[in-house]
């Protein structure tokens, strides 16, 4: 507190004057008092009081914090925050494939749905009986062929029924008689009318027999009614129906199970047995290869790079074959990469242009929408939708099929000069998503481990590898020379079941910077959008400030008009505007405001049109108590001589109120608008602590400690709501301090 | 006296005519289809026991919202005048079932609340005004000033953080403990209540003692500063005496009229509080109500809390005549 001692301050004035001029002084002179103009003695006992300024330098300190300091700190309120971190997520799927998928060789040929409907289970009872090859009649039919073509490769012919022999012991059926036309439809020889007529006499009940032209025939219900299936015995032996293959071919076929086949003079023949205890048995020599299945999948040992049908198919039945074959495919294989990673670098340089880059979660789609084939192997997909790039050039080319001669169980397709072009392989290792756009080398490495794991039964197993480094869209980065840029990566290949593996592995992400710890970067971390949250509270002061002078100076404006009339006219005026005053003061604040939050809540008002009504409605809910204090101080100042001078005078009335009623009031508005201050801030951020004030983005205090003071997060967050909270406790008390300071200075000797 | 109050009896039923005709007109610029909407919700709510039109009818009958906003006011002063306040919509019975459930978990917290409020804050602002200037006066005004500026819901975060999460003393939140209330004996049961009441009230008291504590003490200097207490001690009456007996008597008038006008609003429970304690009083009722634009409850108890208010105006003024025999009522 500055002594301000007025005597000696005189006493030295004196001393200096004596000293200087010799002159004494009276008591009357002028010199002797010092004066102050009303509004440095204001000034003066203002200053004196310690709280007073507590809360000035608060204010001020406040001030600066929420209006400048914004200007100064590089975040904004509602700007997401980003980061790299690496995350652990599932990033390949491995998996033995068991599934035989099918490709297409002949488009044209005519097949039944059932024909392959069945074709895994076959090849699995093929398997486990050691059979080469089975056959099998269609419903079509058509007599279908599976043959092994080489490990991991099956081929299905068709070919048309061409019967060359029947033999067997059960009845053969002669034909169907219908009992409402009266006629017989034969499966063979016409026997003419007579047998009809006598199939007529004798089909009644439900199974039968009847002799004609000394043969016994017997009859059972069909299958439509009033139809009867004829039969008769069959014929002894063994029929040819064209040429007589001999007997040891003979013995053969009785010997031989359905399905079985045969092969007399490198032909080969099926045996089928269209009815129990029948045989028949057909020659397979037109059959034509018009599908071929395979467990194996392709990967190519260029990133990506896409394979035409024919040349899937081509190695497929040179896998099988003689070894080579020709077909389309992309050979230039160098440029094929470098206009990859020209068109990602291109399309990574537009996507620079979009102001906010959005991060993600899960896992990202790749950029190229390139698939070789069917994802995961899962049944029958034939390698379609396949979407090649623009660019690619697809020329026809010689290709060799041979083991590899490194790797066990894997095929290896190279170009004519020994160049490496694609694998085959029956352990598939894709994308957890399903793409092909894994290196060949990593592929290797992890099937290398998940081989391993299925000699040592481990259930997982670590590799460190390295993976396309990606940026914040998800997508591959490339350097300048347009070289695909690497991170290295913790992988762990995991068991999933008993043939599939996942691949985890560490990649660097651009996330959302959530919930982070203060740092150097962020000083007071960042909350759960993202948003920096010193930075949020600069702004939620700001607003939490402005929404005060704005609500203040809004019930000023109304408690001034309302109160001055009242004061000044008196009489009915007096009375209507006391009126209002009583029932406004009788509305109960913060209910009627929870209730105007949660009519702005259903009508889904924009967060800026909220912050206006709400400051509205504040205002209008408490000009009450101004509009008293003015009408009070104006009635008892109307009847001092100074108004009665004015009017005496013949001033206007308007300047009667103005330049004479008004500055006699500002002194307890002033007050009570600072005391106002404090006591609005602090309705507006519990209305917005009850998510009924201002609303996200706009940031608020009183939301900030809404938004981490659940049971859960109260203790871990402590360092964001604490000081936010004190925040408001400090604003709230200088405005009180400063209120009661001004109060004090304005008149010492008012009750407080 | 008599003719005065029945005057202000009138008076207040006036008031709060139009304090009323001002929430209706509130309830009736809810958005349109809103009203609508929630009664459908309402219907498909299990255990409805009307259908979305018999709500509707309901609140139109007795709030007359499908009518012009004066004649449908006029249509719920009818209704509210034989206390048909219709059945809440949050809580699915009728409003003054609600009400008297609910009411005394509210009424007590408010008189413990303020029991603790009377013996802090009377005896600390006695203190500050003979200590004027002094350390314990900077004190208790400081003091007084950070509870009137302390947020409550910042409070009652701290409270929580502290004495629920850390130290694990209290519950975050419910009237009783779920898991041992049922087995407890009568008593038992009662503590078990006490206990959950403890944070909230020590949340209540801290908030509304800054305003008592300054109260006093102004007027306590106002009284010490008088000529009477100068001559008392001009006389040499112990310092003892003059306080106790002079200084603070005269000091209580002030005190027994706003004390006695608060008396009526023990009844209205604390809405902030008691919804983030999830203490089952009025307070919550109403809370939970409002955000979900319960139309019949909010009200019922806005027009309660109103006439509270009018009846505590009314209530401080007797008592302010009654207890200084200088004031007249007019």
């Amino acid at each position: 507190m500055a002594s301000y001692n007025l005597n000696e301050i005189l006493k030295k004035r004196a001393a200096l004057k004596d000293k200087n001029e010799e002159k004494e002084m009276d008591l009357g002179d002028t010199a002797r008092v010092k004066v102050l103009s009303p509004m440095r003695q204001v000034m003066k006992r203002f200053l004196r009081n310690r709280l007073a300024i507590f809360g000035t330098v608060t204010l001020a300190i406040m001030f600066a914090f929420a209006f400048l300091g914004p200007i100064f700190y590089p975040y904004g309120q509602a700007e997401t925050q980003y980061k790299y971190e690496p995350m652990v997520s599932s990033y390949a799927y491995v998996q033995k494939r068991t599934e035989y998928t099918g490709y297409t060789l002949n488009p044209e040929v005519k097949y039944n749905r059932s024909a392959v409907a069945k074709t895994n289970s076959n090849i699995n009872s093929m398997e486990k009986n050691g059979q080469e090859a089975m056959a099998f009649q269609a419903a079509d039919g058509n007599l279908y062929l599976l043959a092994k073509g080489s490990e991991s490769i099956y081929t299905l012919s068709q070919s048309a029924p061409r019967k060359v022999a029947a033999f067997g012991s059960g009845p053969v059926k002669v034909g169907t008689y219908d009992g409402v036309r009266k006629s017989v439809s034969y499966e063979g020889e016409d026997l003419g009318s007579e047998f009809a007529q006598a199939a007529a006499a004798n089909c009644k009940g439900k199974s039968g027999s009847f002799e004609f032209d000394g043969k016994t025939y017997t009859f059972q219900t069909g299958a439509v009614k009033k139809s009867f299936d004829l039969f008769t015995e069959p014929e002894e032996g063994f029929r040819y129906f064209g040429e007589n293959l001999g007997a040891a071919f003979e013995a053969e076929a009785q010997n031989a199970k359905a399905g079985e086949i045969l092969e007399q003079n490198g032909k080969q023949y099926v045996v089928i047995s269209p009815e129990k205890d029948n045989y028949e048995v057909h020659s397979l020599e037109n059959a034509e290869v018009f599908m071929v299945y395979t467990q194996y999948a392709f990967d190519t040992c260029v990133n990506s790079l896409p394979l035409s049908d024919s040349f899937k198919q081509g190695a497929l039945m040179a896998a099988v074959g003689e070894g080579s074959f020709e077909a389309e495919a992309i050979i230039n294989t160098e440029a094929f990469q470098k206009q990859q990673a020209e068109k990602a670098l291109a399309a990574q340089q537009n996507t620079h242009v979009d102001v906010n880059p959005v991060g993600e979660e899960d896992a990202p789609v790749e950029t190229e929408p390139v698939t070789t084939e069917a994802p995961e192997g899962t049944g029958e997909g034939e390698g379609e939708g396949e979407l090649i790039p623009e660019g690619a050039v697809f020329v026809n080319a010689r290709f060799t099929v041979a083991p590899s001669p490194e790797r066990e169980d894997v095929l290896l397709i190279s170009t004519e000069d020994g160049t490496p072009y694609a694998e085959l392989n029956t352990m598939v290792v894709r994308r957890y998503n399903g793409d092909d756009t894994m290196d060949l080398d990593l592929k290797h490495a992890i099937r290398d481990h998940v081989m391993n794991m299925l000699e040592t039964n481990a259930q997982s197993e670590k590799l460190e590898y390295r993976i396309p480094k990606q940026n914040e869209k998800g997508k591959n980065l490339y350097d300048e020379s347009g070289a695909l840029q690497y991170e290295e990566s913790q992988m762990t290949v995991k068991r999933r079941t008993e043939s599939e593996f996942v691949v985890d592995a560490t990649q660097t992400r651009y996330l959302i910077n959530k919930y982070d710890a203060p740092s150097s970067k962020y000083v007071m971390g960042t909350d759960g959008d993202g948003f920096d949250v010193l930075a949020r509270i600069m702004y939620g002061g700001r607003i939490s400030l402005m929404v005060g002078f704005v609500v203040v100076f809004l019930e000023c404006f109304l408690g001034i008009i309302m109160g001055g009339l009242a004061g000044f006219f008196g009489g009915w005026v007096d009375n209507l505007v006391m009126r209002l005053v009583d029932i406004f003061y009788c509305l109960p604040f913060m209910p009627i405001m929870i209730i105007v939050g949660a009519m702005m809540d259903a009508s889904r008002m924009p967060v800026t049109t909220r912050l206006f009504v709400l400051m509205a409605a504040m205002g209008i809910m408490g000009w009450a108590a101004i509009a008293r204090l003015v009408r009070g101080q104006i009635l008892s100042l109307r009847e001092q001589e100074f108004m009665t001078a004015a009017e005496a005078t013949g001033l206007p009335t308007t300047r009667r109120i103005f330049r004479h009623l008004v500055p006699n009031v500002m002194p307890q508005l002033i007050v009570s608008a600072t005391m106002g201050l404090g006591s609005t801030i602090l309705s507006e951020s519990t209305l917005s602590f009850l998510g009924l004030g201002v609303k996200h983005p706009l940031a608020t205090w009183g939301s900030m400690i809404n938004s981490v003071a659940s049971a859960a997060a109260m203790e871990q967050y402590a360092y964001i709501w604490i000081p936010v909270g004190l925040l408001i406790c400090f604003t709230v008390i200088a405005f009180n301090f400063v209120g009661d300071g001004l109060r004090d200075a304005f008149d010492p000797k008012a009750k407080r | 006296m008599l003719k005065y109050s029945i005057k202000r009896l009138l008076y207040s039923a006036i008031i709060l005519i139009f304090v009323m005709f001002i929430i209706y007109t509130l309830m009736y610029v809810m958005p349109g289809n809103y009203v609508q909407q929630k009664a459908m919700e309402l219907a498909t709510k299990p255990g409805a026991t009307k259908s979305a039109d018999e709500w509707l009818e309901d609140l139109n009958r007795q709030y007359g919202m499908d009518q012009g906003i004066i004649k449908g006011y006029f249509t719920w002063l009818r209704s509210a005048v034989h206390l048909d306040f219709g059945d809440s919509w949050k809580w699915n019975k009728a409003c003054t079932q609600v009400f008297s459930e609910r009411i005394w978990y509210s009424f007590a917290l408010n008189v413990v609340t303020m029991f603790f409020e009377i013996i802090i804050a009377i005896p600390l602002g006695i203190h500050a005004a003979r200590n004027q200037y002094g350390f314990s006066d900077y004190f208790a005004t400081v003091f007084s000033m950070a509870c009137i500026s302390m947020p409550s819901f910042f409070l009652i975060t701290i409270l929580k953080l502290v004495f629920a999460v850390k130290l694990k003393w209290f519950d975050l939140t419910g009237m009783v403990d779920p898991r041992i209330h049922d087995s407890l004996s009568k008593f038992g049961q009662f503590l078990d209540i006490a206990k959950h009441y403890v944070l909230p009230v020590i949340t209540i008291t801290i908030i509304s003692i800054g305003g008592l504590m300054r109260y006093t003490r102004t007027n306590m200097l106002e009284v010490l500063s008088s000529d009477y207490i100068r001559t008392a001690r001009a006389k040499g009456v112990p310092e003892r005496k003059v306080i106790y007996s002079h200084a603070f008597r005269n000091t209580l008038i002030p005190l027994i009229t706003i004390l006695g006008g608060s008396l009526v609003s023990l009844f209205s429970g604390a809405i902030i509080t008691e919804q983030l304690f999830g203490l089952t009083g009025i307070g919550q009722a109403s809370y939970q109500s409002m955000v979900v634009g319960d139309i019949p409850f909010t009200m019922f108890y806005l027009m309660f809390i109103s006439i509270l208010t009018l009846l505590g105006n009314l209530l401080a003024d007797l008592l302010y005549a009654a207890a200084d025999p200088r004031v007249r009522l007019a």
